[in-house]
């Protein structure tokens, strides 16, 4: 798309978008849209010069910002909404969320599931068989199986604000124990679903992985959720919060299999040997220790030794 | 012209967006600023290109008959005909129908700014962008709600080729066009020029795959859309057909060692029951328990990636059959080991 398109196109979306925020904070109809302060007062000085024939005093796009910073806006009327939806559009929709339909699973697939259904419906019926036809060439793998039915108990915990008690494997420590949370999200990360939830063993906000969560059960306590909580904070940066006793953890793999490490995470690097290293920061290690023994000889904890110490105790352990 | 195209091009949309009646090409011309002094051929010209620019952006920009307002799909022909012709925006088509959005809907679109920056492709991420701009112009202002879920940007390294890809690769997809690219195939570590016919994208475990005809090879073969490079859709092909009994579904939730590399050979997994229900994640599907015996069977035709599985659940799971694959994991136990035993003599790093 041409820079002059895409110009149009925000611009007739601006107009739409304005024509039902009279006297709101340019920052917050700014931070609304997606874009910039400075971005929307430029798009706005564009606008004033646009008008329809005959080009009266009336015919002219007005907006001005009143001392206390408010939008005030005349001439928006005809662009009361935005234009039509493009298949280019519903098509990167799809891409971007039909992945959580399986990832979610449940009832939160299904609201996403929903949503695309809403979408596709308000497309012009031309572009609604491009995007059907789009359908059937996209497979979308399911839920694992046991995740679904916690996925939903947490849910309605959160929905009625009801304490939960879990029975959690952490992949961290590596032990099995009893927890009391309070969920107050969730962030899929990695193919993986997490709950953010307060830890009322650890008393502070702490990450769950739902598939690691053996039993849950909601009890009647209630709880609130803190009004600066925001889990597109936890999703945005680290997901899991440091709790101050992070080491670096320093991992080698062989030059037979640091090709597939070096695709999978943008930390690792490769050595002139054609070996990888990688250094990562953890405060746990049982799960450094599974996932390095699946590279068996192939791989190897360099530090520290507490780290080579949980991959032993692994081994050590008679076989069951 | 002394005005900008942008302007003129939104004077044009304004013009033709208030009138209910069709205006001709001279009252465009003279009641636009921006086509200033433009007469003529040069005047066509470059009305032309702002018809088909407005097209482009999805503008339902048409020409009518004056005479009895019919659709006329090429005006300059019906002039010659001698039939005079005006233009109009149709406004049932321009503008976006109400979506009718839930509270619950409202929070969870929201995802789609964070899915955006997981697509990490320019052209995809602006049409999510756009998407989301005019989808933003419905929400009530008591719809809110706080967001429940969250979406973690990826941390792999290869995920801006996944999303070039999957740009290209979903029109191949939806418009059975054949493709030709270089795949690199990370266990013999080579790459080849192939064509395929894409037949379907997967997404399973956060990765996006390719399955399809591979021409090269004459059988159907799945592609990790990342390792795809030098994507080219050859439109001039004729169009592929998938066979009748090809079943998408298949490919689903497939464990590492599921795919065919070898003949299939049962295992037998013998799991204590603290450990079985997280055993019981771990394979999902791919395995039939026997509970009373606190046993797993499972078919393994690629035993590579089972082997490795074993090794790193060696303290919860024992394989009991077949012996030969129980001594793959043993010794690679053992080897692996070694490399932390001070005295045994192998080369260390770090």
């Amino acid at each position: 798309m041409a820079k002059s398109e895409r110009e149009i196109q925000r611009l007739l979306t601006l107009l739409a978008f304005l024509n039902r925020q009279q006297g709101r904070p340019v920052d917050q109809v700014a931070a609304e849209l997606g874009t910039s302060t400075k971005q929307l007062l430029q798009d706005l000085d564009q606008l004033c010069l646009y008008g329809v024939p005959p080009f009266g005093p009336d015919d002219y796009f007005l907006a001005t910002v009143d001392e206390d910073n408010r939008l005030e806006m005349a001439f928006t009327e005809q662009f009361k909404a935005p234009l039509h939806l493009t298949p280019q559009e519903a098509v990167a929709l799809r891409l971007a969320l039909l992945p959580l339909t399986g990832e979610a699973g449940g009832s939160y697939g299904q609201l996403i599931a929903g949503i695309l259904r809403k979408i596709d419906r308000a497309l012009l019926p031309q572009d609604r068989q491009a995007v059907d036809q789009l359908d059937e060439g996209l497979a979308i793998a399911p839920a694992e199986r046991d995740t679904v039915p916690l996925m939903e108990t947490l849910r309605r915990a959160r929905r009625d604000q009801r304490r939960v008690e879990i029975t959690y494997y952490s992949g961290s420590s590596g032990e099995v124990g009893r927890r009391r949370i309070d969920p107050y999200g969730f962030v899929l990360f990695g193919g993986s679903w997490y709950a953010v939830a307060f830890c009322h063993k650890q008393e502070a906000i702490r990450t769950f992985r739902i598939s690691r969560i053996k039993e849950a059960s909601i009890s009647t306590d209630g709880y609130g959720i803190p009004d600066d909580f925001d889990i597109a904070q936890y999703a945005g940066g680290h997901i899991f919060r440091p709790t101050g006793r992070e080491q670096d953890v320093e991992l080698w793999f062989s030059p037979a299999v640091a090709r597939w490490i070096l695709e999978r995470s943008a930390l690792a690097k490769r050595n002139r040997d054609g070996s990888a290293t990688m250094v990562l920061k953890a405060s746990n290690f049982a799960w450094i220790a599974r996932w390095i023994l699946y590279y068996g000889p192939e791989a190897e904890i360099v530090r520290p030794a507490g780290a080579q110490q949980e991959l032993l105790k692994i081994l050590d352990s008679p076989s069951p | 012209m002394a005005q900008s195209k942008t302007t003129r091009l939104l004077d044009l949309i304004a013009l033709l967006l208030a009138r209910t009646v069709p205006v001709t090409k001279e009252r465009i011309r003279t009641g636009i600023p921006g086509y200033g002094e433009l007469e003529g051929e040069s005047f066509d010209r470059v009305f032309e290109r702002d018809k088909n620019e407005l097209r482009t952006l999805g503008i339902p920009l048409k020409a009518y008959a004056i005479a009895d307002r019919a659709e006329v799909s090429d005006p300059r022909a019906a002039a010659r005909l001698g039939k005079e012709c005006g233009y109009l925006i149709d406004r049932a088509e321009y503008f976006l129908p109400q979506l009718d959005f839930s509270v619950e809907e409202w929070a969870a679109i929201s995802l789609a700014g964070p899915a955006a920056a997981r697509l990490k492709d320019k052209d995809l991420s602006a049409a999510l962008h756009s998407l989301m701009q005019k989808v933003l112009c419905q929400r009530p202002a008591g719809a809110a709600a706080r967001p429940e879920v969250g979406l973690a940007p990826g941390q792999r390294a290869d995920t801006a080729a996944e999303s070039a890809n999957l740009a290209k690769l979903q029109e191949a997809v939806r418009d059975n066009i054949r493709c030709e690219f270089t795949y690199y195939t990370i266990k013999r570590d080579t790459a080849a020029k192939r064509q395929a016919d894409p037949y379907v994208l997967v997404y399973n475990g956060g990765i996006w795959y390719l399955i399809g005809h591979c021409h090269l090879r004459g059988d159907d073969r799945m592609f990790k859309v990342s390792r795809i490079s030098g994507l080219k859709l050859l439109r001039s092909a004729p169009r592929f057909t998938i066979p009748g009994g090809f079943d998408k579904k298949q490919f689903l939730g497939r464990k590492a060692w599921q795919f065919a590399a070898g003949p299939p050979q049962e295992v037998v997994l013998e799991v204590p029951p603290e450990h079985r229900w997280l055993v019981k994640h771990e394979l999902q599907d791919s395995a039939v328990w026997d509970d009373k015996k606190g046993i797993a069977r499972i078919m393994v035709r690629n035993p590579d990636p089972f082997v490795r599985w074993a090794c790193a659940n060696w303290d919860r799971a024992r394989i009991n059959a077949p012996r030969e694959l129980a001594r793959l994991v043993e010794q690679r136990v053992e080897r692996t080991r070694a490399r932390y035993a001070p005295a045994a003599g192998t080369v260390r790093h770090g």
